[in-house]
C-alpha cells in the first residue's frame, strides 16, 4: 500500500512539473495555431496525453522537450497539418546580416531627425508576431523552439525527429526570412511616418 | 587566430550556445578584439532577445489552467481506485465478453447483424417467398392491383355478358379469345372489360367481383408462355398452375389455344372453383 502511495506521489509530482511548462506550451500553441481557442484545445489535449503517456517518459530526460514533442504530435493529429519543409524558399537572395546592413545603410542615408530612424528595439509586438507567424510552419517551429524556448539543437532535433544538420539549416534559413520580413514591416512603417511627417 | 569569416560562420551556434567550451571561448576572444564582428554579434543577439520578448507574452488563461488541473486530478483519482493501483498505462485489457464488445465494435456489429440477416432471409425463403414466382404471375398480380385500387380504366363498364362479348367481337382486328365467364349462380358478377395486353401479347381483360373480392381475368390467345416453372394442381379434372405475388393469388390454365389467368385475394381453391364454374 505504501508502495502505491509512493508511486502516486511520484505521478503527482511529475504532473506538477509538467504543468510548470504550461505557459511555454500555450505560447507555442498560440503561434502554431494562431488562434486562442485552438491553442487552448491543443494545450488541454496535450496534458491529457501527458497523463496518459506519463509512463513513457524516461526519468532524467528533458521534460520540456518531451512536452513539446507531445504538443507537436497533437497539433499534427488534431489539425491534420503536415509539417514539411517548404519546397521553395527564396532566402538565397537574403544575405547574411541582412537586417543589420539594411538598418546601417538606412541610418547612414538618413536625413530626417534622429528618433524616427529604424531601430530594432522599435519593432512592434505585432510586427514581430506577424513575421514569426508568417514563416512556413517547418521554419516557424524551429524558431519558436530555439529563439523563444531556448532549446538546444539536440532537443529540437528530438522534438521534430530530424537530424541536427536539418535543424541548423532550417533555423538559419528561418532567421534570414524573418529578418527580411521584419525589414519590410519596418520599411512600411518608416514610410508611413515620413508621409505623416510631411503632411504636418 | 580566428578570422572574421570563421567567427561569422559560427555566429548562430555561438549565440545558441551550441559550441563546446573551447570553440566558444575562441570566438568570444575574437569578438572582444574585433569591433566589426562585435557589432554584428551584438545586433543578432539583441534581435534574438527581441523576438523572444515580443512573442513570448501569453500567459495561460486561468480558466484553462484550472480546467486542466482539475481534469488531471480527476484522472488521478480514477487511477488511484483500489483496483487500479497499477500504474501501467490506461490501456484497458478487458477480458471475456466485455473485451469483445469494447475492442471490436465492427465485430460486434457483424455478430449482431449477421444472424438477423440470416434469420430474415430464412423466414423470407420459407414463409414469404412467392411460391412459384414467375414474371407472368407478377404481371397478373400488378394488373389486378391496379384494378383493385381503381387505377384501371375499363373500356366498358357492364355486368351484361352479351354486351361484353359484343364489345370484344367488335374489335375485329383483334385475335382475342372471347370466352366471357358465365356468372350464373354463386356471387360472381361481371363488372366490365378492357382491350389489353398481357406480357407482350394482346389480351382481353375482364373484371369481376365475387364473394366480396374483386377478380381479374385475363385471356391471351395462342400464348406460348411457359408455365412449367409454376406449381400446378389438378382440380375437377383440369390442370391449374398457380403462383402468389404481393399477397394476390394467381391461377393460370390453358383451354384450347387460350391462356387464362385469374387473380384475386381469394384463396387458390376458391379461385379454381370460380374458374371451373364460370369458364366452360
Amino acid at each position: 500500500m505504501e508502495e502505491s502511495a509512493k508511486k502516486e506521489d511520484k505521478i503527482k509530482e511529475f504532473e506538477l512539473a509538467a504543468l510548470e511548462h504550461i505557459d511555454s506550451l500555450f505560447n507555442v500553441g498560440m503561434r502554431m495555431t494562431r488562434n486562442r481557442e485552438e491553442a487552448e484545445d491543443l494545450v488541454q489535449e496535450t496534458y491529457l496525453k501527458v497523463h496518459r503517456f506519463s509512463h513513457t517518459f524516461k526519468e532524467g530526460s528533458n521534460l520540456k522537450a518531451w512536452l513539446f514533442k507531445i504538443l507537436r504530435n497533437t497539433f499534427i493529429n488534431t489539425f491534420r497539418k503536415k509539417i514539411r519543409e517548404p519546397k521553395e524558399v527564396h532566402c538565397n537572395e537574403v544575405e547574411d546580416f541582412y537586417l543589420f546592413h539594411k538598418i546601417k545603410s538606412d541610418r547612414a542615408s538618413e536625413d530626417y531627425p534622429s528618433g524616427s530612424s529604424t531601430d530594432i528595439y522599435e519593432f512592434l509586438e505585432d510586427e514581430v508576431k506577424n513575421a514569426v507567424d508568417n514563416l512556413p510552419i517547418a521554419f516557424k517551429e524551429v524558431v519558436l523552439y530555439s529563439d523563444i524556448e531556448e532549446l538546444s539543437y539536440g532537443e529540437i532535433s528530438e522534438i521534430i525527429e530530424c537530424p541536427i544538420g536539418t535543424v541548423k539549416s532550417r533555423l538559419f534559413r528561418a532567421r534570414r526570412l524573418l529578418q527580411k520580413s521584419l525589414w519590410n514591416y519596418a520599411n512600411e512603417r518608416g514610410y508611413l511616418k515620413e508621409k505623416q511627417g510631411g503632411r504636418k | 587566430m580566428t578570422t572574421c569569416n570563421e567567427a561569422i560562420e559560427q555566429l548562430h551556434e555561438f549565440l545558441d550556445n551550441e559550441l563546446d567550451d573551447g570553440n566558444h571561448s575562441t570566438i568570444k576572444q575574437h569578438i572582444e578584439m574585433c569591433h566589426k564582428c562585435c557589432e554584428k554579434f551584438e545586433f543578432e543577439q539583441n534581435l534574438k532577445k527581441i523576438i523572444k520578448n515580443k512573442t513570448f507574452l501569453h500567459k495561460t488563461p486561468q480558466p484553462l489552467l484550472q480546467s486542466i488541473a482539475s481534469q488531471l486530478a480527476d484522472l488521478e483519482e480514477e487511477r488511484s481506485q483500489p483496483e487500479q493501483i497499477v500504474l501501467e498505462p490506461k490501456v484497458r485489457h478487458h477480458t471475456g465478453i466485455f473485451g469483445f464488445f469494447t475492442l471490436r465494435p465492427a465485430f460486434v456489429t457483424m455478430a449482431i447483424l449477421l444472424p438477423i440477416t440470416i434469420t430474415c432471409l430464412a423466414v423470407y425463403l420459407v414463409f414469404l417467398r412467392p411460391t412459384g414466382f414467375s414474371p407472368i404471375v407478377q404481371v397478373a398480380a400488378e394488373r389486378h392491383d391496379s384494378f383493385v385500387n381503381d387505377n384501371m380504366r375499363l373500356d366498358l363498364v357492364s355486368s351484361d355478358r352479351n354486351e361484353i362479348s359484343r364489345h370484344f367481337k367488335n374489335l375485329q382486328r383483334s385475335n382475342l379469345a372471347i370466352n366471357v365467364p358465365e356468372c350464373n349462380g354463386r356471387d360472381t358478377k361481371l363488372l366490365g372489360c378492357k382491350d389489353s395486353s398481357f406480357a407482350g401479347k394482346r389480351s382481353a381483360y375482364v373484371g369481376l367481383s365475387g364473394n366480396h373480392n374483386k377478380i381479374s381475368l385475363e385471356m391471351v390467345n395462342g400464348s406460348d408462355m411457359n408455365l412449367n416453372k409454376l406449381n400446378h394442381e389438378i382440380f375437377k379434372g383440369k390442370s391449374y398452375h398457380f403462383g402468389k405475388y404481393k399477397g394476390y393469388n394467381v391461377v393460370l390454365w390453358r383451354q384450347g389455344k387460350t391462356l387464362y389467368s385469374m387473380t384475386s385475394t381469394m384463396n387458390r381453391r376458391d379461385l379454381m372453383r370460380v374458374a371451373s364454374e364460370s369458364i366452360r
